[in-house]
């Protein structure tokens, strides 16, 4: 019983640290610039469809791939904040999200046009086990997967807070007016913030590929645990999202075992819920200097 | 005006409300006549479209009048559709009683989610996000109590034969389902219409477009909204049972899910939100087109028709955001402006 449970929670950190890294994304956006992007999932499933492709069409292992898919994503997001987004931010805020929710129709149904089936992406070590002693097993690719989220997470957090570019995205968070005052040029700003954002969603859409299905309607879900987070993490909040990421994969995890039928989701949206009604502001308040709105 | 009168200016003789009138009168007796021609296809083509101009109107009270998007009206759906249904089969009440109940009782969900999300101040995205989720809840509770709601089977209506009075009419002879979509179309667009015109009408728009400052007018934005979402969800509600009424099989994924709730909003958003006409346009544009891509493309083609609305809307957000309504005045005004200047008025 105690296994189960012990295994259960490193699982259910094993995938926090996933949606840890789409939360990132999301909250980036969200903090920068104010946009609520329903695409996200889209771009977290775009990612998986990448790492898919490249391995059926070239055999280029998934975590190898996980670069190109984040390369392409980013190059993605650029375009969509530069020629869509961009012209819509000085109307009023639900034209932002209609637009992206817009964008999510459009890459969803196209997916499903597409490939109307679930894949599975079988790399050769899918199967294999990593013993952590006194019998608890976990599977390398969620192991992986984790890692390389972690990794990224880490990556991106010393390039915001030590880079120039990193800083010029953070000083737009916290006054747009100021940083235009100070000569950052706030439109490249954001099109790289939300290129990294659909980034993160891509690799974070990378490196679950091994493990889950592959389908048009994976974002959906993932979209919204990583609103969740977002939540719990407070919008534009970089560290809260990280932490609400793993505490979120924890929660799921452990209503799994409770729940009957598997309906683990239940204890997202009862998390969701009780959040926005507690604090909608977040309920991680430390942020250390990266702390937005 | 010697001079400058032109072709045109015979036409602005009649005023708008003529216009609208004859035309109003003209579509009301066409679609009066559908059943006539004794078409299955054509009219569950068009009941397809009246039911979702309907929940699009009822939606579009809510959310086009009062700039909140609910992306969860799916919720009020299943909930009209799951009482209606369940009264039904387990009891035997009659669907138009049942209707009304599950009506009521969305009302009631509706006032809740509506007095704790906004005396909470949730707005804007996460009002949009929180309906979502209680959607997806509503539609995770119905797969856990199976006993009740049939679980991931869902619901399938007992055949009580061809008796109007349980709402069970003939599955060829259509037209009084078509009547009944009608009625309820007609029955909504005026409850919008009214809406509109009184005061509740003038508050939620001034809660769409400044909402501080329709606070500090005096107006209580959280009531105002709370009884918007009750209305709409009491209308979304009786939607639902007609919905199950008519397909007489639903899975709780169907009712309850995000596709659902999209699916109502579409039409409201490219036809025009806020506006009495847009929500009808867009459903008649939206379920037409997807009905000729459905007949004209090879059966493997899924999605296709949603794939092509989300370019309509990233296209119409851009550029139109009034959607098509805001289309036809934009033109409106340039005839007018080309041919009514010089003309005595």
């Amino acid at each position: 019983m105690i296994n189960l449970l012990v295994t259960t929670l490193i699982n259910g950190l094993l995938i926090g640290g996933v949606y840890s890294l789409t939360a990132i994304g999301l909250t980036l956006i969200f903090g920068v610039m104010g946009t609520a992007n329903f695409a996200h999932g889209t771009f977290l499933m775009a990612g998986m469809y990448i790492a898919y492709w490249f391995f059926k069409l070239m055999g280029i292992d998934p975590y190898l791939s996980l670069f190109a898919a984040m390369a392409l994503l980013f190059v993605f997001g650029w375009n969509i904040q530069k020629y869509l987004l961009s012209k819509i931010m000085d109307g009023p805020h639900y034209y932002t999200f209609l637009l992206t929710l817009g964008i999510m129709a459009f890459m969803e149904n196209t997916a499903l046009f597409l490939w109307p089936d679930y894949r599975q992406l079988i790399v050769s070590y899918r199967t294999t086990e990593i013993s952590l002693g006194s019998g608890h097993q976990i599977d390398l690719v969620r192991l992986l997967a984790f890692s390389l989220a972690v990794a990224l997470t880490f990556a991106l957090y010393y390039f915001l807070s030590l880079t120039e570019m990193g800083k010029a995205i953070r000083a737009t968070s916290q006054n747009k007016t100021a940083a235009m005052l100070v000569g950052i040029n706030v439109s490249k700003i954001y099109c790289i913030t939300f290129a990294i954002g659909a980034a993160c969603a891509g690799a974070a859409g990378a490196v679950i590929a091994p493990f889950y299905p592959v389908a048009y309607n994976i974002g959906d879900i993932f979209l919204l645990v990583a609103f969740v987070v977002v939540c719990l993490g407070g919008m534009g909040n970089f560290i809260g999202a990280m932490i609400g990421g793993l505490i979120i994969g924890l929660a799921e995890s452990l209503g799994a075992l409770i729940i009957p039928g598997g309906q683990k989701q239940l204890i997202t949206y009862g998390i969701f819920i009780i959040i926005l009604f507690l604090r909608p502001k977040g309920l991680l308040r430390f942020g250390g200097y990266w702390q937005a709105q | 005006m010697n001079g400058t009168e032109n072709k045109m200016s015979f036409l602005f003789r009649f005023s708008p409300k003529m216009y609208y009138s004859f035309t109003g009168g003209v579509v009301f007796a066409i679609l009066l006549a559908i059943p006539l021609l004794k078409n299955n296809y054509i009219t569950h083509i068009i009941i397809e479209i009246f039911l979702l101009a309907y929940l699009g109107q009822a939606w579009n009270i809510m959310c086009g009048n009062t700039g909140q998007l609910s992306f969860g009206h799916a919720a009020f759906f299943g909930i009209g559709l799951y009482t209606s249904s369940i009264l039904f089969v387990k009891l035997g009440v009659s669907p138009w009683a049942g209707m009304f109940v599950g009506g009521t009782l969305a009302f009631i969900v509706g006032a809740v989610v509506g007095k704790v999300s906004f005396s909470y101040g949730l707005k804007g995205v996460y009002f949009a996000f929180v309906t979502l989720s209680f959607a997806e809840m509503l539609g995770l509770f119905c797969l856990l109590f199976r006993s009740l709601t049939g679980g991931a089977e869902g619901i399938l209506l007992p055949w009580k034969g061809h008796n109007p009075l349980m709402f069970c009419f003939e599955a060829n002879k259509k037209y009084l389902y078509y009547y009944t979509v009608l009625a309820m179309v007609l029955g909504c667009t005026l409850v919008a219409h009214w809406v509109k015109k009184v005061r509740f009408g003038y508050c939620l728009a001034a809660i769409r477009e400044n909402e501080d400052a329709a606070e500090m007018l005096g107006i209580d934005t959280a009531k105002y909204k709370l009884v918007a979402i009750a209305i709409s969800a009491f209308l979304t509600a009786l939607g639902g049972t007609f919905y199950m009424q008519y397909y007489q099989h639903v899975e709780p994924g169907e009712a309850f899910g995000a596709f659902r709730s999209f699916e109502i909003l579409y039409p409201v958003i490219i036809g025009g939100g806020g506006s009495i006409v847009g929500p009808l346009l867009g459903a008649f544009v939206l379920q037409l087109f997807e009905e000729i891509t459905r007949a004209t493309m090879p059966p493997l083609m899924h999605g296709f028709h949603r794939m092509i609305y989300g370019v309509i809307i990233v296209v119409m957000i851009m550029y139109m955001p009034r959607g098509l309504v805001g289309l036809i005045e934009s033109c409106k005004e340039r005839v007018v402006l080309k041919y009514k200047i010089g003309t005595r008025e």
